[in-house]
């Protein structure tokens, strides 16, 4: 999130679109009910009346998958209405900038954007990769963009967007998202009235925007709204993504992604074989004489997170040498795992805990690929589908020679260390009570396992000694939670001083602006330096003061970075410091200094000549992005179909689905990874969703008896018209099939689904909780009820996140088989 | 069967057969149990006469299968008593004229069958009592299985069907012994003296002396 | 204690479940094998083991507007509590300073007239334990200075618990701030119950709750005229013949001279 939980309660209208935070973050409820009792509107937007949408004013339905199209036909009417925060574009973003002339949008080029090198088929192109070359910027001969002011050029990237989105008329958005008119436009009108300077709009989104082919796109679609209204950095704005998992921010945030390094910093590839090529390649430069450009700093975190791995002694260009690097352009993410696990290309697998049986897409072909593998260890609470998968249904053990292992864990509350958020709040917990039997901390286990293999590494050598033998590991024989906390803030290596101050060797960083290139300081995640100092555990801390009365509660455990709880808050305010929103100011500026949040960069205001730099401090030329070259699909947000669609053509343009995804149905495993498009035999649009009372996979949850009285099975909710049409009673058991598996649920016949009408015909859409699986309750019954035994592996080009949440399915009567 | 000396006052001659007794032990021994245990539970006040019984869980058990005992004691009962006991004639009329000797007049009370027009009326209205009871307290031992409209009318009519017994039963009581000695024999050995029968049950004993021919 | 009230505003509710589960967790009772019956609703009813329940109601207007009504359902502790004036055994329900109606299980017979006493049907019966069950309105833990397991739970601040009047106020407040249908339900029924609503939609509208809620007359006219009157009947009786012996004397029948007696 840019913003955090409690600022929900600042919005004057909070769009909850892709997520249901009623049902699935019920306590952030608390918030978002303040903010309607202040006056804010909430607006929801969703294929089925949730639990959310039962709490809103205002609530469209949309059908699954057509996110970019509403939301670019609520651009249009920005842009056309003239709702747009003119100021806030003109400054704070590169609206302004020109843009390549040879640049050419999809209205002008069968649907795709200028660049694209793919194979051409009926659907439009496939396998297609983009040559960005001309989604670039026209250039000064200072190096820095071209820009009209005027924002009327017909290249800036205003009047780009402006064309690309002329497009999405009201009607168009209609025929794609099935969405009534009136309901259309009344979303647009309360979202759009966020566009005054004092007013503020949020999103609230999750796995509903995320897990699409178009995914990032969908957000990049709301970004651009958000720029447009001027919602970012204020408070009641942002973009705020609902996790949905309690720590899963921190572990992006230390990288436990394939492309990412602890703290974001990219993962090395074959092409940058030394260090200064990793610094050369990674650290991006600008021009631009306001840009704070703070990824500029990479060799500095680079250079102190090698140092968190190898230690003081360890040559920097050594240390960089032992980390393992990917080939170019190649992925290794979930999909990939399992297609060439599948493919026999790995002999061991930790699934620790997680349960890919379950949560990953295609689930059969993931089932099948555990049985390729040789052993397998199991790290979780309790026996899943994944540690048993060889006595799952349809899995013949006789034929399996996969070992596995069993590690039984700790529970949260059985460990002591800190989670992170959603807000990038860090939070320290402590232990309240001893895991049952031998169940250990994974941070234990983990600390066991390398000093094992450490041991056998002294003793019998292997193909990376140095690596494994030269990492510094200083957290005591049992694991030290308070240990890693401080070698994660990092140190300082030797006695440094720093704008005459002295700092002695051995003490903790406070801040990531000390953090040195030359290899003077270590930090395990340079986000998280300064959560951990002299001071103390910040994370740890629970003040409940809130002097700011926007509910920052700084003193309330910590966040990154450097305890910044509204990012970009210098867009908050104007060009000399003055918060556009003085009842709800982030950071306002006296004359001398910054009141309120930590301001983002603590450089006077814009106005003041020399030293004012622009609120976007990450990107390289300090402004968002109106236009934004760098995602594999597209500078702008286009609408395509999902990969499976119940309609023949994308109303849109002659571009079927996203040229640029993978198509597993030609490069993976063709008889598991089978797609079923417009196909009479799946004639139903399905989606994914959760439910208050289960959790992921269910592995903790199914377990819990008082959560698996309230919700026991797995179920499908229709609507009624649907449940006429196929001659099925609430409450009858059902099957849903798609192409690739089948589920048993229960149906729940509901008024809160109703048909849409797309492109002319009645579309039907169904929907189905992830949460179950055949290991518990009644595992001797083997009954298929994992959601993800239908779903495609295909995924968003970007982020190669699978496309949960649209695909084709039929729904029969059990007794048919 | 008569003993001592025959036709004197004190001769003891037969009034109820041993299935009437046992019926009416059945019958009034449930009642008793019923109304001890019923009130016990009807009262708070009362709540510790439940300790006779072992307390109040114990007590609504002793009341139920009481109940049980005394609907189908009851039956019988109103089977067979209930020629001599429903049907009422002209004599019984002038008995409740000359408030049955009891009240204002001891003279002229005209012979009374072996149910006199008292006994009648009791005997109608405990047979209506004893239907309204064992019905309610059915629904009102299963309140579930017989629904809201049925359990909670029940309530209230049984509670109507102690209020119309519990002084008639006490006076049944009185006059079935205090009241009026040589009575209770009836009910216990099954034989009552000439002189009892001459003086409460007229017109009975002369159809009993014409039966043994005499 | 002061009395106490317990507001449930509706109007927040995301049926989120924590009062069910915070419930069975304070009183340790277990979970009971469901199915899914085409409802979220689970258990269906509240049961012996089930003391607090949220009842889903789908809603669809004329003009196809679309609403989803959550309702924490538990016992509403009446001040004039049906349950208290049905029950025979003294001492099994009693009532607390802070207006809790505590049905004291360990001395309960089974004899089920609370049940359909209750105006909202809300004692459970165990056949196993043959004894009735229902929210105690965690009366341990407020006379420990703590607030009940659900409101302490619930995360929306649906559920709030407090002073009578404080309760009351806010109630009110509320319903003038939601306008529309909104209203409080119980304050003015069964003499005031301690758990009070504001619901968003008339009570008409809701599943299983009376829009008039009252204890039957029936059972008026049988714990308040026809038990008295019974005593009295009794007494009636006994006094009578006591009376009758006193005055009247025993009616002896005549035993003539004249006749041999058996020697």
């Amino acid at each position: 999130m840019t913003n955090h939980w409690i600022d929900f309660r600042n919005s004057d209208c909070i769009l909850v679109m892709g997520s249901n935070p009623a049902c699935n973050h019920p306590v952030s409820f608390k918030w978002i009910q303040k903010a309607i009792d202040k006056g804010g509107k909430l607006v929801c937007v969703d294929p089925r009346f949730t639990q959310t949408a039962a709490k809103s004013s205002l609530y469209a339905p949309l059908r699954s998958g057509s996110d970019i199209a509403f939301l670019g036909g609520m651009i249009k009417y920005i842009l056309e209405n003239n709702l747009y925060f003119e100021d806030y574009i003109r400054q704070y973003t590169n609206a302004t900038y020109l843009v390549n002339p040879e640049f050419k949008l999809p209205g002008d080029n069968d649907g795709v954007f200028s660049g694209l090198a793919g194979t051409k088929t009926r659907e439009g192109y496939v396998s297609g990769k983009y040559d960005r070359a001309t989604w670039s910027f026209q250039m000064n001969d200072d190096g820095t963009a071209k820009k009209d002011l005027t924002l009327q050029d017909p290249n800036c990237a205003f009047q780009l967007l402006k064309k690309h989105f002329s497009r999405y008329t009201v009607e168009k958005v209609v025929e794609i998202t099935g969405t009534p008119k009136d309901k259309l436009l009344a979303v647009y009108k309360s979202y759009a009235a966020t566009g005054k300077p004092d007013k503020a709009g949020t999103i609230l989104y999750a796995m509903g925007w995320t897990q699409h082919t178009v995914g990032v796109q969908n957000i990049r679609a709301m970004s651009i709204i958000q720029l447009l209204l001027g919602n970012m950095g204020v408070a009641g704005g942002g973009v705020n993504a609902l996790r949905g998992e309690a720590n899963v921010q921190g572990s992006t945030d230390h990288g436990l992604l394939f492309h990412i390094l602890p703290g974001y910093l990219k993962t090395p590839t074959a092409s940058m074989p030394t260090l200064a090529d990793y610094n050369e390649k990674n650290t991006p430069k600008t021009k631009e004489p306001k840009s704070a450009n703070w990824w500029g700093n990479t060799p500095k975190y680079s250079a102190s997170l090698l140092r968190s791995f190898y230690g003081a002694e360890v040559p920097l260009d050594d240390a960089y040498s032992y980390l393992p690097k990917i080939d170019d352009g190649a992925n290794y993410s979930w999909l990939t795992i399992f297609d060439k696990m599948y493919k026999g290309q790995f002999s061991g697998f930790f699934a620790w805990g997680q349960n890919p049986a379950c949560s990953g897409a295609n689930a059969n072909k993931v089932r099948q690929a555990l049985a390729k593998l040789k052993w397998m260890v199991n790290v979780n609470l309790f026996p899943n589908e994944t540690g048993d998968f060889w006595k799952g249904p349809g899995m013949n053990p006789a034929e399996i020679d996969t070992e596995v292992f069993m590690l039984p864990c700790a529970a949260s509350m059985e460990k002591e260390g800190s989670i992170s958020n959603s807000g990038r709040w860090m939070q320290w917990r402590y232990k309240a009570t001893n895991a049952p039997g031998v169940a250990m901390p994974d941070g234990e286990i983990i600390s066991e396992l390398f000093h094992k293999v450490r041991e056998l590494y002294q003793k019998d050598g292997g193909p990376v000694t140095d690596p494994i033998l030269k990492l510094t590991w200083d957290y005591g024989k049992a694991f030290d939670p308070h240990a890693v906390a401080k070698e994660i803030n990092g140190y300082f290596l030797e006695d440094k001083e720093i704008d005459g101050k002295l700092y002695k060797k051995g003490s903790l960083v406070p801040a990531f602006k000390f953090l040195q290139a030359d290899g003077s300081t270590s930090s395990g995640c340079w986000v998280y330096c300064g959560s951990y100092t002299a001071d103390g555990n910040k994370s740890a801390k629970r003040g409940k003061d809130d002097p700011t009365g926007i509910g920052q509660y700084s003193n309330w455990a910590w966040a990154w970075p450097v305890n910044r709880r509204i990012i970009y808050n210098r867009a908050s305010v104007d060009l000399s410091g003055k918060p556009y929103a003085p009842d709800k100011p982030v950071i306002s500026w006296d004359g001398t200094a910054w009141k309120g949040d930590v301001p983002d960069g603590p450089w006077p205001p814009l106005a003041s000549e020399a030293d004012g730099k622009l609120p976007f401090i990450m990107k390289p030329d300090g402004v968002a992005s109106i236009f934004g070259p760098g995602l594999a699909d597209g500078p702008f947000p286009e609408h395509y179909e999902p990969l499976e669609c119940p309609i023949e053509k994308n109303p849109m343009s002659p571009q079927f689905v996203n040229p640029t995804v993978k198509r597993w149905e030609k490069d993976g495993v063709p008889e598991l990874d089978k797609r079923a498009s417009c196909d009479p035999r799946y004639p139903i649009v399905c989606t994914t969703y959760r439910v208050s009372e289960h959790w992921q996979t269910g592995v903790m949850t199914r377990w819990t008896p008082w959560l698996l009285e309230l919700q026991p099975e797995m179920f499908v909710e229709m609507s009624r018209e649907l449940a006429e049409l196929k001659g099925f009673k609430n409450g009858e058991r059902v099957m849903v099939k798609s192409a690739r598996g089948e589920v048993n649920a229960v149906a729940i016949v509901t008024p809160r689904f109703k048909p849409f009408t797309i492109a002319g015909q009645i579309v039907h859409e169904v929907g189905i909780p992830w949460h179950y699986g055949w290991r518990y309750p009644n595992p001797e019954k083997k009954e298929l009820r994992s959601a993800n035994l239908l779903t495609p592996s295909i995924g968003d080009p970007n982020t190669m996140i699978p496309e949960s949440k649209a695909f084709m399915v039929d729904v029969i009567g059990k007794e048919v088989k | 069967m008569s003993s001592t000396v025959k036709n004197s006052s004190y001769e003891l001659i037969d009034v109820t057969t041993p299935f009437e007794r046992l019926v009416h032990l059945a019958f009034a021994g449930s009642c008793i149990l019923l109304f001890i245990s019923g009130f016990s539970l009807m009262f708070h006040s009362l709540s510790f006469i439940t300790n006779i019984f072992g307390g109040p869980y114990v007590t609504k058990y002793v009341h139920n299968f009481s109940g049980l005992l005394f609907a189908v004691s009851g039956l019988f009962a109103v089977v067979i008593w209930f020629k001599e006991g429903a049907i009422f004639n002209a004599d019984d009329i002038k008995w409740f004229m000359k408030g049955g000797g009891y009240l204002w007049t001891k003279e002229g009370i005209p012979p009374q069958g072996r149910f006199n027009a008292g006994q009648k009326m009791y005997f109608v209205l405990k047979a209506a009592t004893w239907a309204l009871m064992s019905v309610t307290g059915i629904i009102m031992w299963f309140p579930y299985f017989f629904g809201r409209e049925l359990t909670i009318f029940s309530y209230p009519l049984h509670a109507l069907g102690v209020a119309s017994l519990a002084g008639a039963v006490v006076v049944h009581g009185f006059l079935g012994s205090l009241g009026n000695p040589g009575t209770i024999q009836a009910m216990i050995t099954g034989k009552c003296t000439r002189a009892w029968a001459k003086l409460q049950h007229a017109k009975w004993l002369k159809e009993y002396d014409e039966k043994h021919g005499k | 204690m002061k009395e106490k009230i317990m507001l449930v505003d509706l109007s927040k509710c995301t049926a989120c479940r924590s009062c069910q589960v915070a419930c069975k967790n304070w009183n340790g009772l277990p979970a009971v094998p469901t199915i899914n019956s085409g409802t979220y609703q689970n258990p269906p009813d509240l049961n012996a083991k089930t003391y607090t329940l949220i009842r889903f109601q789908e809603l669809e207007a004329r003009d196809g507007a679309m609403k989803w009504l959550f309702r924490n359902d538990k016992c509403f502790h009446c001040t004039d509590a049906g349950c208290m004036k049905a029950c025979p055994v003294p001492g099994c329900i009693t009532r607390t300073e802070s207006g809790a109606v505590v049905l004291d299980s360990t001395k309960c017979i089974g004899c089920k007239y609370c049940y359909h006493a209750c105006p909202f049907s809300v004692p459970q019966f165990d056949a196993a334990t043959e004894k009735m069950y229902k929210c105690h309105w965690c009366h341990d833990r407020q006379a420990e200075g703590r607030i009940p397991a659900c409101a302490k739970a619930c995360p929306t601040g649906t559920i709030q618990f407090g002073d009578k009047d404080a309760m009351l106020a806010l109630a009110n407040k509320r319903v003038k701030e939601l306008g529309g249908d909104a209203s409080v339900y119980g304050d003015k029924h069964l003499d005031g119950t301690h758990v009070v609503y504001v619901l968003t939609e008339k009570p008409e509208v809701y599943d299983n709750l009376p829009v008039h809620p009252k204890i039957s007359p029936l059972i008026f006219l049988w714990k308040d005229v026809l038990k008295p009157f019974s005593m009295l009947t009794f007494l009636g009786g006994l006094g009578a013949c006591a009376l009758y012996y006193l005055i009247k004397g025993p009616k002896r029948p005549k035993f003539e001279e004249g006749g041999e007696k058996h020697e």
